[in-house]
């Protein structure tokens, strides 16, 4: 149960550091903004409060020191740095690897410890200047009310369950007693006789006079962990009120008792700010009822029975139309309905905003540029765009490669920035769009850009190109997707891009995408990645070679053409077709795979856009589109690589998905190689 | 053993010992029943208490008034450790002056009641 609750919090720390980061990131453009310091505040503060309660000590320890750092700020008393922001961005980083490498939770760590003391010595600077100014009391300072500050008059009424949750309200009222001078009384109306006692259940409430300049958001912080479980009104009082000296004690009794005419139910604030920041928690409390959390893998288990579901139902229409009965026609039409929209509401479930993936590289350019002495804006564009989350999960490689790529060799350091005119700063834009059933991601920097030339001259050298070849200067720029090239460590020195690009090229392929690469000598580079909307069911076109069906994923599919062999040859080893006036090189899958029998007269030759080439590939018939279920095809078949999965059709048979990138590849190994090919071209 | 009784006259000394939190809320319900059921006054030694949390306070408080409604008492009848005094100020307890049931009579946890 323990485990199950540390493991809760590690999710929601996670999250909780996710923000905070981007938090810390904004408060370094607006070091003035309060409201961010407030959130941040919050989000340390939650995370070391529930740090402390699953024994991650040290979590709580370091947040404790680094959320006092934010509390000066918020309080006017300390400047926003950027040496503050980093160092406190480092501690994300740190309480990131204790919660990761944890299990134990009190690991003793030495670099826990220079933060603390790196915090430390930033809280006693603020201090110590802080006290030369105003020379206020301590704040732990217990002495009768006579502080500078505001007097809060404060009932804290835990509900009857608290000690349940494991709350123990001694904590929080010490916590409360440290924000200034503090008188408070435990009411005890309550607590019945022995007999009639629940032991577990509280009985007492607390009155609570606080003097302190830290306002009252810092209360409010206090009892953040149990807002829910308890009813708490703060109120600020007129200080004349209470008793200036402690001689006559039952004064804060009748100040306390009397002057607290209001139902302690409610949560009444004073300032008129506060209202809103009700307002925000009402808010906030509706948005978590309204959504809960539900672990992956049943949504992976619900998609994969969705998937069933739309496969027996299509058994279900063919059936019926062929016995074509009216009544099993219109159940059968129904079912199919319904299907329809319970695949569309399942996979909207799974669907999450790329905005998720999109935040955690601000951090990346941050720091990246930092390293590198360089000045960068990352602009990202179209967070709202929802993509299916296990691939947004697979995404993430790929998309820090080529950000990392950007700032490495892309934006210039700004003195050459501004020789060549450019701004000294830098900018990558990030950009997610929807289009037709893909996501099109843009990563597009403005800073030198390919040199094709280069990359040309290295692309004859490692024989990827021959030294004739006619190439645009698109085409040379996909060259440094090819693995011969990107692995060229020199390459970079020289052209200034390609480290790893084949890497990100497979990855975004075996996410079913495609990458393109654009750029303009001096003005920039821009990666183009269009990756299916979800990996569960994709639209396929079913087509027909012999007895063989397959399914070509539809999002790579240009058009249908029927193959006119006249206007077809062949050239350097190549099958080439005349399209619509432009000569595109084709593949007889027939042959390639070797399949028995005679095509017939009229072939169709299906094109796609491969690497931002057309290629052709020639079925025998193209049947039409198909809603594919993806099933992946299991470990026997994982060397089979022109196949990115199976799904299952109508009638039950089982028919294979190409992966087309991988059968142009095949084909072109054949080519070389025509021995081991059978009858390929 | 984390709580001794022995009776002496009319009173009986009830000691406890280590930590008494919620954990062991019901114990100690169940320690001053039965203490009570035998006995019109108790005589509470906390000094080897090495943590008390507010569950056990106001059990403490309940038993107090209890004892009162039947005509007896609870005192404490030890100095404090260190972490009782603490846990009572913090708690809000030290501060009470009277009793919430027997408004003449002294908070048995409050400053007024100790000895």
């Amino acid at each position: 149960m323990i485990d199950q609750h540390r493991e809760a919090f590690k999710e929601e720390a996670s999250e909780l550091l996710s923000d905070l980061e981007n938090s810390l990131l904004d408060l370094e453009k607006n070091p003035e903004n309060l409201e961010l310091v407030g959130g941040i505040f919050r989000a340390m503060h939650t995370i070391k409060g529930s740090g402390a309660m699953f024994g991650f000590d040290d979590i709580a320890a370091l947040m404790h020191n680094v959320e006092s750092a934010y509390d000066r700020i918020r309080n006017g008393k300390l400047q926003v740095t950027g040496e503050l922001i980093s160092l406190t961005l480092a501690v994300c980083d740190q309480v990131r690897r204790l919660i990761d490498g944890s299990n134990s939770g009190t690991r003793n760590d030495e670099k826990v410890g220079t933060f603390i003391e790196a915090f430390r010595e930033i809280l006693d600077g603020c201090d110590s200047g802080e006290k030369a100014k105003t020379s206020s009391p301590e704040p732990n300072d217990a002495a009768p009310v006579s502080s500078e500050g505001t007097t809060y008059r404060i009932r804290f009424q835990p509900k009857a369950q608290i000690f349940a949750n494991g709350t123990n309200p001694l904590p929080l009222l010490q916590e409360l007693l440290e924000l200034g001078a503090g008188r408070l009384i435990a009411q005890t109306q309550s607590v019945p006789a022995l007999d009639e006692i629940d032991p577990e259940t509280c009985y007492v409430y607390w009155d609570i006079i606080l003097t302190t300049s830290r306002g009252i958001n810092a209360i409010r912080d206090v009892f953040i962990f149990v807002e829910e479980g308890c009813d708490l009104s703060i109120e600020e009082i007129d200080r004349s009120s209470v008793a200036e000296n402690a001689e006559d004690r039952k004064e804060l009794g009748v100040i306390l008792v009397e002057s607290t005419a209001q139902e302690s139910g409610a949560i009444r604030v004073a300032p008129a700010g506060d209202e809103r920041r009700a307002e925000s928690r009402r808010k906030r409390s509706t948005e978590q009822s309204s959504s809960i959390r539900v672990q992956a893998d049943k949504l992976d288990r619900l998609v994969n029975m969705v998937g069933e579901l739309v496969t027996v139902q299509s058994r279900l229409t063919q059936i019926a139309s062929e016995q074509n009965h009216p009544q099993i026609v219109r159940v059968a039409e129904d079912v199919e309905r319904l299907v329809a929209e319970l695949r569309d509401t399942t996979m909207s479930i799974r669907m999450l905003p790329i905005g998720t993936a999109f935040s955690k590289f601000r951090r990346l350019v941050h720091d990246l540029a930092k390293e590198l002495g360089k000045e960068i804006a990352l602009v990202t564009q179209g967070e709202d765009t929802e993509i299916d989350k296990t691939v947004i999960e697979r995404l993430n490689d790929p998309l820090v490669h080529l950000i990392r790529n950007s700032i490495d060799h892309g934006i210039e350091p700004p003195d050459v920035r501004k020789a060549q005119g450019k701004s000294a700063k830098g900018t990558i834009t990030l950009s997610a769009e929807h289009s037709g059933t893909s996501v099109v991601i843009r990563i597009t920097d403005d800073g030198a850009g390919l040199d094709a030339e280069a990359i040309r001259a290295k692309a004859i050298e490692r024989g990827l190109i021959g030294a004739d070849a006619s190439l645009s200067e698109h085409e040379i720029h996909q060259l440094i997707l090819q693995p011969g090239l990107s692995t060229a460590g020199k390459l970079t020195s020289v052209s200034g891009r390609g480290v790893g690009m084949d890497v990100v090229k497979r990855n975004v392929e075996a996410l079913q995408g495609t990458v393109e690469i654009d750029s303009r000598r001096g003005a920039g580079a821009t990666m183009t990645l269009v990756l299916p909307l979800t990996l569960a069911i994709i639209d396929g076109l079913l087509v027909e070679i012999g007895e063989e069906s397959y399914v070509l994923p539809l999002s790579a599919v240009e058009e249908c053409v029927e193959l006119n062999h006249s206007e077809s040859g062949r050239d350097n080893g190549q099958n080439l077709a005349m399209i619509r006036g432009e000569l595109v090189p084709y593949i007889p899958v027939r042959d390639l795979f070797g399949i028995e029998g005679t095509p017939p007269t009229i072939e169709q030759i299906v094109t796609a856009k491969i690497d931002g080439s057309r290629v052709g590939f020639v079925v025998d018939r193209v049947i039409g589109q198909h809603q594919t279920v993806i099933k992946t095809l299991g470990r026997v078949y994982k060397d089979v690589d022109v196949v990115s999965g199976a799904t299952i059709l109508g009638d039950g048979r089982v028919v294979l998905i190409l992966d087309l990138p991988k059968v142009v590849k095949k084909a072109e190994r054949c080519t070389r190689t025509p021995d081991n090919s059978g009858r390929a071209a | 053993m984390s709580h001794e009784l022995s009776t002496v006259g009319a009173t009986t000394p009830v000691r406890l010992q280590g930590e008494w939190t919620i954990q062991r809320a019901r114990e100690l319900k169940e320690l001053l029943t039965d203490r009570l059921s035998v006995q019109r006054v108790l005589a509470l030694d906390l000094r080897d208490v090495s943590e008390i949390d507010v569950a056990a306070l106001q059990l403490i408080c309940s038993a107090h008034q209890t004892a009162q409604m039947r005509g007896g008492d609870i005192f404490i009848s030890s100095p404090l450790s260190s972490t009782i005094e603490e846990a009572l100020h913090i708690g809000g307890f030290s501060q009470r002056l009277s009793c919430n049931l027997y408004e003449k009579n002294p908070c048995l946890l409050g400053r007024g009641d100790r000895g």
